[in-house]
């Protein structure tokens, strides 16, 4: 007897290549069964998900969501799992001297399944307005490897905002400590870029396998394009040896010009994330799935926006053996969707505006085998 | 300079007579203005065009103990998160649990919740073993006191007469020791009415002006009679101040009776939901879509508005302040529409019908701030 049966669904799994109508069961916490039908006899609930989509539960590689200390900081129930998102990854809001009052108020708290990268600096993102690495003092590399080893069930990796505002000058300084405190770690790194001093190409140059670069698209100086609007030769060879180019949307990140010229020039991002936080929320991200539904107006099939939120993700963070998939075994999360046809109104970090006629919808989460259900929370 | 300006809806606030266009202006958290068109500058300006503008919905009976009472739900996921800017908790904790109730739900939830105590002291803990069943629980002192300690929240005394929760022959004992708890510290009684074979109009005579009775439209033993009639002892209890609250529920809510009594000019004085983890996904759902079935059965949405604000904030004694968008009160607004399409409603019953309209909450403002769940 299952647990939980999603019923008529059409489900989108990339990690299974699943792009087609089946059924699905959870059973304590885990995916059960997957296979054209499945009897309503057969589980305790059942889920009619005729017209709707059924994914692998959704990944935000890139959200803040240490309220209260970060400016940046938003609920992450309300803004993760209540809206698809089951598992999230805060890229820096906490460093080093923070990190313990993030993991004991905020990440052991959660519904949503959250990860963290920990800040280079020991202060993490508190001010909007004076950088967390302007003083070269609060990159230290023994706190962030000694926080990492401590809370290595929470932290993936490390977080460097490269810009010259946070910064000032030592963008290069700043990431070869975070690739220092990395390796220490055996983890990733994540970079923040834009408005740097040093041109992105060289930045990702110092960057290993498996590392990440987020905000890729973004149409500041220093970006992904030369001055033909063509992709710079190094990007494709970076992206061939392994380095990760993440979208990471936020206010100020995310151009829908860089992004078509990149992709008719043949590049596509690595990942798609969101950097949902304070100052987008309202717009123009809005959410995850807003998120992805751009991609789709920009011309990418369901089946791969999906691969970059869900698989791919999962793969960056080292956990594609049980998320980001529904193979049986894996863990139970799951992501409803629709896809509604209409007229919508998609915006970029830049202000500019396009139509689409399509766009995702959530519907409903499903974590650990269960329906996230906000108002019984966990009973 | 206005904190928020919310304009171009249909302010619908029956205390003022308004059902117009009007712009609401709200600084410092109070209600600072409306009028047909405000100019002048706002912090944050809601654009509500084609929208119900109304006083912050007031729910007088829900359940919001979570954690404790088998029909807690988490308060402000059901409550502010859907139009309802206070409500009211009906018993969930009795005088042994309040002060944890009080600690860990009230004063940390940002919908403004109101509790009247359960006469037992258990509260309400089991679905299957009732709260009244040893009546030792039911003790006048500690219920009184714990009202008088916690008077800015709790607002009187409920008890529960069905046979799930407690022994029939029990049943006017206890409601004998609600009313003298609730006299201890001046608060009202509300009295759940289940199938208890009492006439209601028997149980109403033992009550004071300003008690409720909740789950008044029940299919059996609310205010419609046996032979379907609402019986002259009843409007006269109406009439002398005795209070007809819906309380929805999984349970209590029959179609049936709201048709029957509406026909016989008989209306709530109160919509409330009842909502809880009986009843949160259906039938009742939340407190709008309770509202909506009232819409539908031919209450005029003024009325329904007036039912969820205005009348509850005065029957609570909230009145002065809540329930109305008077210049200088609490500027708590919910902003709702009324959306035309197909909708099944469901009752208590199980019985659905189809209805054309829904209300639905758009934004919520709780002292003059927006609320938004991913800021807290």
């Amino acid at each position: 007897m299952y647990d939980l049966l999603i019923k008529d669904g059409m489900i989108v799994d990339p990690s299974q290549g699943l792009n087609g109508p089946a059924d699905i069961a959870f059973l304590d916490g885990k995916v059960a069964a997957i296979s054209p039908s499945i009897s309503d006899s057969e589980a305790t609930d059942v889920l009619d998900a005729t017209d709707l989509i059924v994914t692998p539960g959704l990944i935000d590689l890139h959200v803040h969501n240490f309220w209260g200390v970060s400016h940046y900081g938003i609920d992450p129930d309300t803004t993760n799992i209540a809206n698809g998102v089951t598992t999230a990854v805060d890229a820096g809001s906490a460093g080093a001297a923070t990190f313990p009052a993030f993991r004991r108020y905020v990440l052991e708290r959660a519904d949503t399944r959250l990860y963290a990268l920990l800040n280079i600096s020991l202060t993490g993102m508190i001010s909007r307005t004076i950088g967390e690495l302007e003083d070269l003092r609060h990159a230290d590399v023994a706190q962030a490897v000694r926080i990492g080893r401590q809370n290595w069930d929470y932290i993936l990796g490390i977080k460097a905002r490269l810009s010259d505002m946070i910064t000032r000058q030592h963008d290069v300084d700043s990431l070869k400590r975070a690739v220092e405190a990395a390796e220490a770690l055996d983890a990733f790194v994540m970079i923040h870029v834009g408005f740097t001093k040093t041109p992105m190409e060289d930045l990702v140059a110092m960057l290993r396998p498996g590392d990440v670069v987020t905000h890729s698209f973004h149409g500041n100086a220093h970006g992904i394009l030369d001055d033909t609007g063509k992709v710079k030769d190094a990007f494709p060879e970076h992206q061939r040896r392994g380095i990760v180019f993440d979208i990471g949307h936020g206010a100020g990140s995310f151009s829908f010009e860089v992004a078509e010229k990149a992709m008719a020039d043949g590049f596509n991002p690595g990942n798609i994330s969101s950097d949902l936080h304070f100052y987008n929320i309202e717009g123009p991200v809005f959410d995850q799935v807003t998120t992805i539904s751009k991609f789709m107006w920009l011309g990418m099939s369901l089946f791969d926006v999906v691969r970059l939120t869900t698989s791919e993700t999962a793969k960056t963070m080292g956990v594609d053996d049980r998320l980001g998939t529904l193979k049986v075994g894996a863990v139970g999360d799951a992501t409803i969707l629709r896809l509604d046809e209409g007229k919508f109104t998609f915006t970029d970090s830049y202000g500019k505006s396009v139509t689409s006629r399509q766009k995702l919808n959530h519907v409903k989460t499903i974590k650990d085998g269960r329906v996230y259900k906000p108002w019984l929370r966990g009973t | 300079m206005y904190d928020l300006l919310i304009k171009g809806g249909t302010v619908i606030d029956v205390a003022q007579g308004l059902n117009n266009l009007r712009d609401v202006a709200i600084a410092s958290g109070k209600v600072a203005a409306i009028e047909s068109a405000i100019g002048g500058d706002a912090k944050e300006v809601v654009d509500a065009t084609g929208l119900i503008v109304t006083p912050g919905l007031i729910d007088m009976h829900m359940h919001a103990y979570w954690g404790v009472c088998c029909y807690g739900l988490e308060p402000d996921a059901i409550n502010i998160a859907k139009g309802v800017t206070t409500a009211m908790d009906c018993g969930s904790a009795g005088a042994r649990t309040f002060p944890h109730f009080r600690r860990t739900v009230i004063e940390r939830v940002d919908t403004r919740l109101y509790a009247l105590l359960n006469i037992s002291a258990m509260g309400i803990i089991s679905p299957v073993i009732g709260e009244l069943y040893d009546m030792r629980w039911a003790r006048v002192e500690d219920a009184g006191n714990i009202g008088i300690e916690n008077r800015d929240l709790v607002l009187g005394i409920k008890v529960r007469l069905s046979h799930h929760t407690i022994f029939m022959e029990d049943k006017l004992d206890a409601l004998k020791r609600a009313i003298a708890a609730a006299e201890m510290f001046g608060g009202m009684v509300m009295v759940h009415v289940g199938d208890i074979e009492t006439p209601l109009e028997t149980l109403t005579k033992h009550l004071r002006p300003g008690d409720v009775i909740t789950h008044a439209f029940r299919q059996w033993g609310g205010v419609v009679s046996a032979d379907r009639v609402v019986v002259d002892e009843i409007r006269d209890a109406q009439k002398n101040g005795i209070i007809f609250d819906v309380g929805h529920g999984g349970g209590s809510c029959s179609f049936d009776t709201i048709e029957t009594a509406l026909a016989q000019g008989f209306y709530p004085d109160t919509i409330s939901s009842d909502v809880s983890t009986l009843s949160v996904e259906g039938p009742v759902i939340d407190l709008v879509t309770t509202m909506s079935k009232f819409l539908h059965f031919g209450i005029p949405i003024e009325d329904v508005i007036r039912l969820t604000t205005q009348a509850p904030a005065e029957k609570m004694g909230l009145g002065n302040d809540l329930g109305s968008l008077k210049i200088g009160t609490t500027a708590d607004v919910s902003i709702l529409s009324v959306d035309d399409g197909e909708y099944t409603f469901m009752d208590a019953e199980r019985k659905s019908t189809s209805a054309t309209r829904k209300i639905n909450s758009v934004k919520t403002v709780k002292a003059g701030k927006v609320y938004r769940d991913w800021d807290r």
